[in-house]
Order: C-alpha cells, then sequence, then structure tokens
C-alpha cells in the first residue's frame, strides 16, 4: 500500500526483533563523515545489485512536541511534498516517479525520515532535492488547509475507526506517565484543529538544520562519492541553532493503571504493558537484552510459551504477541497483547498470562530455550541480511535516539551474554504491579444483524 | 518497530553484469517434472546462505465450494500434527533450526512455505518436518475445532474495520454466485459448519502431484535440489488436475450499496471484472493503471481526490490479476460528510480517462517509472521466490522478467486507448460505501 506519510503502528509483534537482529554477525560496518555544517553521512557499500536507497533523518518527531502542538512533526512530513521556489508544488515527486524511483516518509516518536529507493547513478538527483527542501520549503497556507484535512483522515483511518488502533492509543496514553511518548505522533483530534501554518513554519525553522539531521546511503555506491556529493548539495546549508534535547525520564513507581475501553467492535482484546528501560536509559546494561530474550522465550515462535499454552494447550487465545522497543530516547514499553480465543473471557486470559509470568519469576528459563532464542536471534539476522532498506532503517533509529551502527553487532554478542538468571531477574524486577498498565477493549454490541445483512447483499441499495 | 511496512525492491543476487547482459536471463530458472508428475522450479542462487521453498496446489479458496473457508483452514491444520510428530513437536522441530514455515490459502492457491537456513545441520531437519506436514497430516479434530474458532475471530476482526468490511461486499457483489465473491477467510456461518471429513476430502482431493508446483530458490546444488523435492512431493499420489475455474459473469447492471456501519470516516470500494495474467492488454493496462490511479503521489486518482481537495489519506486504483478475471477496483477513505464528493469526483477523473485517455507525457512519465524502477522490484531471494512462483503457478513465459521492461517499452497511447475501451467504457460498476447509518439512509 502506499503510504506518503505514516506513523508507523507502534504495537506491530516482534517489530523490534525482526529490525534488530536483521543485519548483525557479519560485522557491519558503515563508513561516515560529518560535514562541517554538522551533517553526518553513514555509508555502507553493498555492490550486489545497482541500486540504492537514501534516507534523510531529522531528530525530531512527537516525543519534541508541547501538548497543543501534537502531530506537528508529522503535519510537517506531509507538507514537506509540497514544493519549493525551486521545485512547485508536485514537482519532487514528479522527478522523482520519472527516474525510476520510489519514495515515502515516515514520522515517529523520536524521528522523522524520508527516503528515495533509486537506481545506483540517481543518488544526484535525491540530494538536489533533498537540500532544496532541507530549508527551502514553501510552506503556503493554501496547500496547508488542504494537506491537515488529509491528516484528519489519516487518523480517522488509523486510529478513530480501526478498534484496535484506538484501544492502543488509549493505552499508550496511560502507560507512560511522565514520558511525551504518551502523545499519538499522529496528534490529539483537538491539536488537528488547531494548528496552524505559522506554527509550522516555526517548527521547520527550529528542527529542519544540518546539524539536526543525518543521511543513511545503503547500496552499490562508493562512500567518498556518496561524501562529496554531499559536500556539494548539502555543503551549503547553514547550521541553526537547535533546541537542547532535555533528559526526561519515567516516574520510579508509576504505579498499577487500568483502562477499560468500550467501543463499537465486534472482537475483545487485551494488552498488558511494564515500564521497562531501554538500552539508552538502563542503568544496568544487560537488562535490555535480557527483556529481549524474555520476550522471544514468551512469544517469539510457535515453539514459545505462549502460543504453545496459552493457544494451542489452553485454548485460551486466539492470537498473542510481545512488543518491546529497546531502541528510544528514554524508557519504552514492554507490552503483551492478545485477543481471547472465541468464548473465553478477557479476564481468563488476563490470568493465564499472569501465570506465565510468575513461573517466569520462579523458576529459571531451561537452557535449551536460552540457546533456541540465541540461535533464532542469528538466523533472523542472515535472513534479513539482503534488505538493504532494513540495514538503513535500523541504523537511522538507533543514530536518531542517540546510539549507532556499531551496536548492531553489540546487540548480537549481548544477547549472546544472557543468562537464565538474568532474565528470571528482569522478570522480577520490571513485570510487577507499579510498573503495571492493563487495557481492556470490550466490545459495545453492535448491530451484528444489520452487517451481516449488509455482507449477504447490501441492506441498503440505492 | 515497524518503520516500514513496504517490502523493498533490491535485485540482491544479480550482479550488475547480469544485468547489463541483456541476453542473459535475468532470472537463472531451471525446470523439470518428477517422475510422479510435480512441476519443481529451481533458481540458484549463492549468496545468501538460506533457502526458500515454496509448494503451490490449485487449491484456493475457489476451490471452497460451498465451504467458504475450508481452503484456507486445511492449509493452516498441516501443522497440528502429523503421523509422527504432535503440533508441539513440529514447532519445536521448526524453532529449533530457526525455520520459517507458513501455510495458507488466496483465491487461486493454498501455498505452504518454507525458509531456512542453507546449512545441513538446519535445512535437514527443517526438511524432514515439513515433507512430514505435507504428505502426512493428521488433521485433529481438537485442532479442526480450535482452528474454526481462530478462524471466527479473524473474520470478526476483519468486519470491525469499515475497510474489512467494504472489501467484503465489493466481491460478494461483483462476482455474485462465482467462487471469487468470497475471501479466502470465509464467512463466520460457513466456517462454523466446516467438519473434519470436509477437511480431509479437500486434503485427499487436491494435494496431490498433478495439482502441485514447487519453486526452490537459494543456495542448494543440482544435487541436493533434486533429492529435496524428492522429499518432499515424491511421496504425494499422482492424482487429477483441479477443474478449471469457471469464467466469471459480467454484471448486468450497476450495483450501489451503502452499508451501514459504526464509523466517523466511509470506506469506498468500487470497480468491474480486470483481467487475468495472461491477459492481451496486460500490459497496456498496467500503464494505463500507473496513470490513472496507480502511481503512488502522481496519479491521476491522487491528485484529484486527495491533493487537490484534501478528501482523503488513501486512494489508489488496480487491476488485481487471477486465474480467471479478477477485479479492477478503487479503494478509498473519506469523511461520511464527504463521501458524495468524493464518489462524483473519483466519477468523474474515470469518466474523462475513459473518455479521452493519457497524454503523451504522462505516458512517457509512467513507462519511465516502470522501466526504472523494475530493478527494484526484484529483492531478495524471498520476492525472486514469489516472482518465480507467480511464473510457474500461472503458466507464464519463462522469460516474463526479461521480457517486462521491453513489453511495457512498446506500450503507445493507442493502445491503453484500446485497452481500456473494451475493459472500463460502459461497464457497469459495483459502488460500496461503509458509512454510518444516518448518513447511509440520508443518501
Amino acid at each position: 500500500m502506499f503510504d506518503l506519510s505514516f506513523k508507523p503502528l507502534r504495537m506491530g509483534v516482534y517489530c523490534t526483533l525482526l529490525l534488530l537482529s536483521s543485519s548483525i554477525f557479519a560485522q557491519t560496518t558503515f563508513q561516515q563523515k560529518t560535514l562541517a555544517n554538522g551533517l553526518t553521512i553513514y555509508v555502507k557499500e553493498d555492490h550486489r545489485a545497482p541500486v540504492l536507497i537514501t534516507e534523510v533523518w531529522y531528530k525530531v518527531g512527537s516525543s519534541y512536541e508541547p501538548t497543543g502542538d501534537t502531530g506537528i512533526s508529522h503535519l510537517l512530513e506531509h507538507m514537506m511534498f509540497k514544493g519549493t521556489p525551486n521545485y512547485g508544488l508536485g514537482e519532487f515527486s514528479r522527478l522523482i516517479a520519472e527516474n525510476g524511483g520510489q519514495e515515502n516518509a515516515f514520522t515517529y516518536d523520536d524521528f522523522t525520515g524520508y527516503y528515495q529507493e533509486l537506481a545506483a547513478d540517481k543518488l544526484p538527483l535525491s540530494f538536489q532535492l533533498e537540500a532544496d527542501r532541507m530549508r527551502h520549503l514553501n510552506l503556503k497556507a493554501a496547500d496547508f488547509n488542504e494537506e491537515v484535512k488529509v491528516v484528519r483522515e489519516e487518523r480517522r483511518w488509523r486510529t478513530d475507526n480501526d478498534p484496535q488502533g484506538k484501544m492502543t492509543e488509549q493505552f499508550l496514553s496511560q502507560a507512560y506517565v511522565a514520558l511525551p511518548y504518551h502523545n499519538p505522533t499522529v496528534g490529539w483530534p483537538a491539536d488537528l484543529q488547531n494548528i496552524t501554518v505559522g506554527d509550522l513554519r516555526a517548527w521547520y525553522q527550529r528542527w529542519y538544520a544540518p546539524n539536526n539531521a543525518f543521511i543513511v546511503v545503503v547500496g552499490d555506491v562508493k562512500a567518498n562519492d556518496v561524501f562529496n556529493l554531499a559536500q556539494k548539495y548539502f555543503g551549503p546549508l547553514k547550521p541553526m541553532t537547535v533546541p537542547l534535547a532535555k533528559p526526561q525520564q519515567e516516574l520510579a513507581n508509576p504505579g498499577a493503571r487500568r483502562i477499560n475501553l468500550s467501543i463499537p467492535a465486534q472482537v475483545p482484546s487485551l494488552m498488558i504493558g511494564y515500564n521497562v528501560p531501554t538500552v539508552i536509559s538502563a542503568k544496568n546494561s544487560i537488562d535490555p537484552y535480557a527483556l529481549d530474550v524474555l520476550s522471544n522465550i514468551l512469544a517469539g515462535g510457535d515453539s514459545a510459551r505462549l502460543p504453545q499454552n496459552l493457544v494451542r494447550h489452553q485454548e485460551l487465545a486466539s492470537g498473542i504477541g510481545i512488543n518491546y522497543e529497546l531502541y528510544k530516547r528514554f524508557s519504552s514499553l514492554f507490552v503483551i497483547e492478545a485477543v481471547p480465543q472465541k468464548g473465553v473471557s478477557t479476564e481468563a486470559l488476563e490470568k493465564a498470562i499472569r501465570a506465565q509470568i510468575k513461573l517466569l519469576q520462579q523458576k529459571p528459563v531451561s537452557a535449551a530455550e536460552l540457546a533456541k532464542v540465541k540461535r533464532n536471534v542469528i538466523a533472523d539476522n542472515i535472513y534479513q541480511q539482503d534488505s538493504i532498506e532494513d540495514l538503513a532503517q535500523t541504523v537511522g533509529i538507533l543514530t536518531a535516539v542517540g546510539s549507532d551502527w556499531r551496536e548492531i553487532d553489540n546487540y548480537v554478542e549481548k544477547v549472546q551474554k544472557v543468562t537464565p538468571l538474568d532474565v528470571q531477574r528482569v522478570a522480577q524486577q520490571y513485570l510487577v504491579p507499579t510498573q503495571e498498565t492493563v487495557g481492556i477493549l470490550t466490545p459495545l454490541p453492535w448491530n451484528a444483524a444489520a452487517a451481516a445483512q449488509s455482507s449477504n447483499g447490501g441492506s441498503y441499495v440505492r | 518497530m515497524s518503520v516500514k511496512l513496504i517490502r523493498f525492491l533490491f535485485l540482491v543476487l544479480f550482479s550488475c553484469s547480469i544485468l547489463a547482459a541483456e541476453n542473459k536471463a535475468l532470472v537463472p530458472i531451471h525446470e523439470w517434472q518428477t517422475d510422479n508428475g510435480v512441476r519443481v522450479v529451481w533458481v540458484p542462487l549463492i549468496e545468501q546462505p538460506i533457502v526458500d521453498i515454496q509448494l503451490l496446489f490449485h487449491a484456493g479458496s475457489a476451490k471452497d465450494g460451498a465451504a467458504f473457508g475450508l481452503a484456507n483452514l486445511t492449509a493452516n491444520l498441516l501443522a497440528e500434527g502429523s503421523t509422527k510428530l504432535s503440533a508441539d513437536k513440529i514447532a519445536d522441530n521448526f524453532d529449533n533450526v530457526s525455520a520459517v514455515y507458513n501455510a495458507g490459502a488466496s483465491q487461486d492457491a493454498t501455498i505452504l512455505s518454507l525458509r531456512s537456513l542453507s546449512k545441513d545441520d538446519y535445512l535437514n531437519p527443517a526438511l524432514s518436518t515439513f515433507a512430514a506436514i505435507i504428505n502426512e497430516p493428521t488433521l485433529p479434530q481438537q485442532s479442526v475445532a480450535r482452528l474454526k474458532n481462530e478462524a471466527m475471530q479473524a473474520i470478526a476482526s476483519d468486519e470491525q474495520s469499515p475497510d474489512g468490511m467494504a472489501i467484503r461486499v465489493f466481491y460478494k457483489n461483483l462476482y455474485g454466485t462465482h467462487p471469487y465473491a468470497h475471501r479466502p477467510l470465509g464467512d463466520k456461518n460457513t466456517v462454523q459448519a466446516i467438519q473434519r471429513q470436509d477437511v480431509e476430502r479437500f486434503y485427499k482431493q487436491y494435494y496431490n502431484a498433478s495439482n502441485a508446483v514447487l519453486v526452490i530458490v537459494g543456495d542448494v546444488d543440482e544435487a541436493k535440489v533434486h533429492s529435496i523435492a524428492q522429499q518432499l512431493v515424491g511421496p504425494l499420489p499422482k492424482g487429477q488436475k483441479a477443474a478449471a475455474i469457471p469464467t466469471p459473469t459480467p454484471l448486468a447492471a450497476a450495483k450501489n450499496i451503502t452499508v451501514p456501519f459504526p464509523t466517523t470516516q466511509a470506506s469506498i470500494r468500487m470497480g468491474t471484472l480486470g483481467i487475468t495474467y495472461n491477459d492481451p492488454d496486460f500490459y497496456a493496462l498496467a500503464v494505463g493503471n500507473y496513470i490513472f490511479g496507480g502511481g503512488m503521489l502522481t496519479s491521476r486518482l491522487f491528485q484529484n481526490v486527495r491533493e487537490k481537495q484534501g478528501l482523503t489519506y488513501s486512494i489508489k486504483s488496480a487491476f488485481v490479476p487471477l486465474q480467471v478475471q479478477g477485479p479492477f477496483a478503487i479503494g478509498l477513505q473519506t469523511q461520511n460528510s464527504t463521501r458524495t464528493q468524493a464518489l462524483q469526483t473519483v466519477n468523474t477523473t474515470l469518466a474523462d480517462f475513459i473518455a479521452k485517455g493519457p497524454s503523451q507525457s504522462e505516458l512517457i512519465a509512467a513507462q519511465k517509472n516502470i522501466i526504472g524502477s523494475f530493478p527494484l522490484t526484484l529483492s531478495g531471494n524471498d520476492s525472486i521466490s514469489s516472482a518465480v512462483a507467480l511464473i510457474a503457478f500461472y503458466n507464464l513465459p519463462v522469460d516474463y522478467l526479461d521480457q517486462y521492461r521491453s513489453h511495457i517499452a512498446a506500450i503507445t497511447v493507442a493502445d491503453i486507448n484500446k485497452a481500456i475501451a473494451t475493459r472500463l467504457k460502459g461497464k457497469p460498476l459495483v459502488t460500496v460505501v461503509v458509512t454510518e447509518k444516518d448518513k447511509a439512509t440520508n443518501g
């Protein structure tokens, strides 16, 4: 599907694992250079095919936004396609398309990014256009007035009319207490009514500068050529004074939280989340890796504990997964998401999940289970070696949150060091009531008869 | 963290030299038949220590009969037990060697896939488990009941989304009594009614050598690939090729259907019958559709509905080729109050495109994009495996990938006009609008 801009699903299952187990153990090495204006370029040469991916990342996203302006980073991302004095409305996309390129952009809490995939000789086109819109965006009121409507439609589509999207948004709004991650990247509905083009101009001036950006290029290129091209196109841009990002911390004891959401839906669902550290925020550096192993012990494949016990043996869940992002600027969440099996209550399912957590706290995992997870982390990496996109994306995220590409190999090494006692300890330390948020989606009565009738031919034919 | 979900498109295995050498095949496809008649297609790729295997049967949801959802349920039941292995053991066996197994049905095919590392101590255990699943499934009663419940939950999840509902109603009304009218997941009541003996009958009827295509892509040599084929599909009975899917009947008259739904945003699907992979207008319509509604950020639909009026976030059109005529469909979402305005714009844009066709400059821009981005469309082993499976399953010419760009380059404005006139001019459309009840009844 095509998305001009999009808010990644924050609760996609296994995503962190897939992403970060993606590029390792091949001794991943990037070449990097920082221009005088502060723009850093990271390059990985990969000559298997005559293509490349190039991504421009800005260190700004929804976690930088003040209340009242939520969604402004994502709105700006949309406006980045609306032209400059040099390239009018639609020119950017027309040029990329005619040169055989594919492009898109993404906004999340800690970053905003723009990318093109192109034939290997088309990098100058990308750099010329990206350098231009880094500092010379039009941001016309008339364009904004149309585009903000598009973003409101995007919000209706992703969140307001998707029961699970709505559940996730409200869950996160409670699960993060002192951290700005409690705001949705797409923005709260009222803010999408009130943000002005003037606000966007100020936001653009504040954050879109070479010293607050970096570039990742992976593909059939020579690093020195890329550095020279970057100097040619981005070198002339002046650095700006960028606000200092202030350190923020989650509460030590945010307390047990519980949300019951009743909305029109057909399927109940359950989320149980815990406030946990990231690789950036952890006081004990092994903890995020041990938590990642823990998530795999529970849900990293059909033979993992939750699918085996709760889906197959006890028939309490029709689907279950875990999301844990190890790489964010601040701390993170460890979230178990589950859909009850038909006819099973969310209470019964919640109880069974708690029993599984308790087991992990009481008894160390077996050597065989741990070995399986460690093997799979390495294998997943090999499987994804051929995805140049994954590599670029991983390096981008790591850099945007304050780590760097060296973490790709470090991740695999750290996972190999995790012991059964580490896993037990993090289960005891973090999966506790004071760190817990539970979200329950209870479907409101649905006009099932009308819906069924419609799907059999339409209840109302004009 | 799924930052981007779009699949990426890199030619992992072909070096530049292969692309440059025009006479050489883009993808080195080898094929033969096993003794019992299974068509095997092998693409050796040695750069990654990975093997991708796909086993396809002409046993998609179009073969469900009245038991909508049967093909998909059968595929999902295979890993629930074999004569020698329990479901837990099967899951363990795959996970222990980091193998990734998937099963499911589309409208035309049942597809079983395995991804494994190519080293023998990983690959061999994965293969023997895969072979057991294919050839000796026990289809246990307890699992039939459980997977039916899981399928019904998945259907409910589909039906609670305006898009999911719109797609269901669109297919139902476009195809009527044709077997493409239902989704591969099936309907709740039809899934509920499926019995174990239905599954067993489906397995016996369609999981046979005459009905199968095996695709093996990756780091295996010729001797190994023959032994893999023998191990996986050698035991399959010869059986009979599945009967052809009937040709769908074109709509006699336009259908406008409004589905009342608790939503603040209307989901719209509209369209008519489209094409097969072997359609003579395949390339003309690929280019024509790119211009009309397929081209990301540049198409006429995108410009008219999103860029000029801000009525939608996502809008797209597609000809979906299938074994027999798949749909031509347009999809979008817009808030309930602007659905009439959006529909009018789509209809005007379509009428204008049918009447006047594309301009020469639109044609050139489309060809440049489709041809220029072609190298991106064969990504790693995974997507090469998918492309080759498509060629094998639908009996496309073996040089399909090699010739793709020259076919696109040869298309003229007149070709597009002729193809669009044949396919879309004067054709009645199904239009489905899933929207809030008040808005629905107010028209």
